[in-house]
C-alpha cells in the first residue's frame, strides 16, 4: 500500500515530483466543474505550499475543498509540502497547516520539484512509513 | 539612448475578469498582497551594530550592496521591461510592470541602508569599486546581452538567472551577519527581498516554460543546452567575482554551497533538472536558518532523526474555507 493524493498547480512541479516517486497517486482536480475526488484507502498527502505571505492563502483552495470532506479527511495519514526556503517562516507552512489541522506528521519538505536525493529520501520514507502504519493497524 | 525601446504592437484594454492563465491573477495577488517599502523597516536600529564592523566588514557590505543594487537596477528599468512585448496575456504584461516597479523599490531600498549607516564619501567609493570591478560589470554585460537580443525565450531564461541566481552571492552576506546576530533589520529587509525574487523567478520561469510549448522539439533542446551552458558562464565569473568579495574575509568556500544551491533551484524554476549535486550544495546550516527558520531537517519525520512524530505546531491562518 503506497497512496498518495497530490495537488499540483498549472505549473506542475509538485505533479513532476510525484511522477519521480513512481508510485499509485491521486490527483486533487484543478477546477470546481472536475469531479470531485472521494478516496477510500489510507494516503499521505503531497501538497505545493502558495508561497510567501501572512495573509493565508498557503493552502490550495481545491485542497482545502478536498479535506473538508470528512471520509477523506479520516483516511489522512501524513503530509509532504513543497515550497521555497526564500519564503522564510512560511516555508512548506502549508504542511504544518494541514499537519496541525489533521492532527497526522508533517513527513517531508523539498523545494519546487525536489532533486534526486529528495525523491529517494521521500521513497525510502514512505516504505517505512507504511510498514509502521500496518503493524499500527 | 538613441535606438528606440521596442513597445507592444497592439494594446486592448485588459479585463480582469477574462483570464486566460489563472497564473497570472494568482501571482499577481500574491505580489500586491507581499507590497512594502524600505521606509517600514527600523533600519536606524542597526546602528549600533554597524558602529562594531571593522574596515574591512564595512568595506565588504557597502560593495555587496552596490553590486545588488545594480542588478536591481537592471531588473527594473530593463529586464522586466524587455519581457512586456513577448508576454502571452495582457495579465502578463500587468505582472511584468509590478517586477519592475518592485525592483525599483529593491533598488531604492540599499540607498535606505547605505543612508542610515554610512558616510556619504564611503557610498560613493563603494559606487566606484562596482562600476570599476570587472567581474560584477560582465555579469551586467551578459544579462544585457540577452534583454537586448531579439530571441524573447532567451530572454526569459536570462531574467530568471538574474532573480534566482545572480542576487545570492550578495543575499549571502547578510544572511551571514544576521546568523551572528549583527545587522537583522537590514537582513529584515533583505528577506524581503528575497521573497519577492522567489516570486519573480517562479513567474518568470513558469512563463517560459509556457513558451516552450510553442516550439518545436530542436528548438526546445537548442533552448535546453542555451541554459546549461548560460549557467555556466554566469557560475564561472560567479565565482570570480565571490573571491573578489569575499576572500579577505575568508568566506569564499561557504559563498560557493550558496550559489550551486540557488543555481539549482534558478535551473528548476526553468523546468530543469538541478546540476550541482548535494556534496557541494550543502550550505552553511546557520545561513539556510537565517533564511528559513523552517529549512532544518528537524522539521520532518522522514529525515529527522528521531522516531516519534513530527506534528506541527498550530499556524495562525485566516483562511475562512476550513469547514473543521
Amino acid at each position: 500500500m503506497a497512496n498518495l493524493v497530490y495537488f499540483s498547480s498549472v505549473s506542475g512541479n509538485t505533479k513532476r515530483f510525484v511522477d519521480k516517486l513512481g508510485l499509485a497517486a491521486h490527483r486533487i482536480p484543478l477546477y470546481a466543474k472536475d469531479e470531485f475526488l472521494k478516496v477510500t484507502e489510507p494516503y499521505v498527502l503531497v501538497i505545493p505550499t502558495y508561497g510567501g505571505g501572512t495573509e493565508g492563502g498557503a493552502v490550495p483552495k481545491q485542497v482545502i475543498k478536498f479535506l473538508n470532506d470528512e471520509e477523506n479527511r479520516s483516511l489522512i495519514r501524513g503530509v509532504i509540502a513543497a515550497g521555497n526556503t526564500n519564503f522564510g517562516e512560511a516555508y512548506c507552512i502549508a504542511g504544518d497547516i494541514i499537519s496541525a489541522k489533521c492532527k497526522i506528521p508533517a513527513l517531508y519538505r523539498f523545494e519546487l520539484f525536489g532533486t534526486e536525493d529528495d525523491v529517494e529520501r521521500v521513497k525510502e520514507g514512505l516504505e517505512r512509513f507504511w510498514q509502521q502504519q500496518s503493524v499500527l493497524a | 539612448m538613441s535606438e528606440k525601446i521596442k513597445l507592444i504592437d497592439s494594446v486592448q484594454a485588459i479585463n480582469w475578469n477574462r483570464i486566460e492563465d489563472e497564473k497570472d491573477l494568482e501571482v499577481w495577488n500574491r505580489l500586491t498582497s507581499n507590497f512594502w517599502l524600505p521606509e517600514k523597516v527600523p533600519l536606524s536600529n542597526d546602528v549600533p551594530s554597524w558602529a562594531n564592523f571593522t574596515a574591512a566588514e564595512k568595506l565588504l557590505t557597502m560593495r555587496v550592496f552596490t553590486g545588488l543594487t545594480l542588478l536591481d537596477t537592471i531588473q527594473g528599468t530593463v529586464g522586466a521591461v524587455s519581457l512586456i512585448p513577448d508576454a502571452l496575456t495582457p495579465h502578463e504584461e500587468a505582472v511584468y510592470t509590478n517586477i519592475a516597479f518592485m525592483e525599483s523599490v529593491h533598488a531604492k531600498s540599499y540607498s535606505s541602508i547605505f543612508s542610515t549607516l554610512a558616510q556619504t564619501e564611503d557610498i560613493d567609493e563603494a559606487f566606484r569599486w562596482s562600476e570599476e570591478n570587472e567581474n560584477l560589470q560582465r555579469k551586467a554585460q551578459i544579462i544585457m546581452e540577452y534583454y537586448r537580443g531579439d530571441e524573447p525565450l532567451k530572454r526569459k531564461v536570462a531574467s530568471t538567472m538574474l532573480e534566482s541566481f545572480l542576487f545570492y552571492s550578495g543575499f549571502y552576506l547578510p544572511m551571514y551577519f544576521s546568523s551572528h546576530a549583527k545587522l537583522t533589520n537590514t537582513a529584515d529587509l533583505i528577506r524581503l527581498i528575497i521573497r519577492d525574487e522567489a516570486v519573480h523567478g517562479y513567474y518568470i520561469g513558469y512563463k517560459y516554460q509556457k513558451g516552450l510549448e510553442f516550439v518545436d522539439e530542436a528548438k526546445r533542446e537548442e533552448l535546453k543546452d542555451y541554459t546549461y551552458s548560460l549557467m555556466y558562464e554566469l557560475y564561472d565569473n560567479e565565482v570570480k567575482y565571490t573571491q573578489d568579495l569575499y576572500d579577505p574575509v575568508g568566506l569564499t568556500e561557504d559563498v560557493k554551497k550558496f550559489l550551486h544551491y540557488n543555481a539549482n533551484k534558478a535551473l528548476m524554476n526553468l523546468g530543469y533538472e538541478a546540476l550541482f549535486p548535494s556534496t557541494v550544495t550543502n550550505v552553511n546550516p546557520a545561513i539556510l536558518s537565517a533564511l528559513s527558520p523552517n529549512a532544518d531537517e528537524n522539521h520532518d519525520f522522514f529525515s529527522g532523526s528521531g522516531s516519534s512524530y513530527v506534528m506541527a505546531k498550530a499556524v495562525a491562518t485566516d483562511d475562512d474555507d476550513w469547514e473543521f
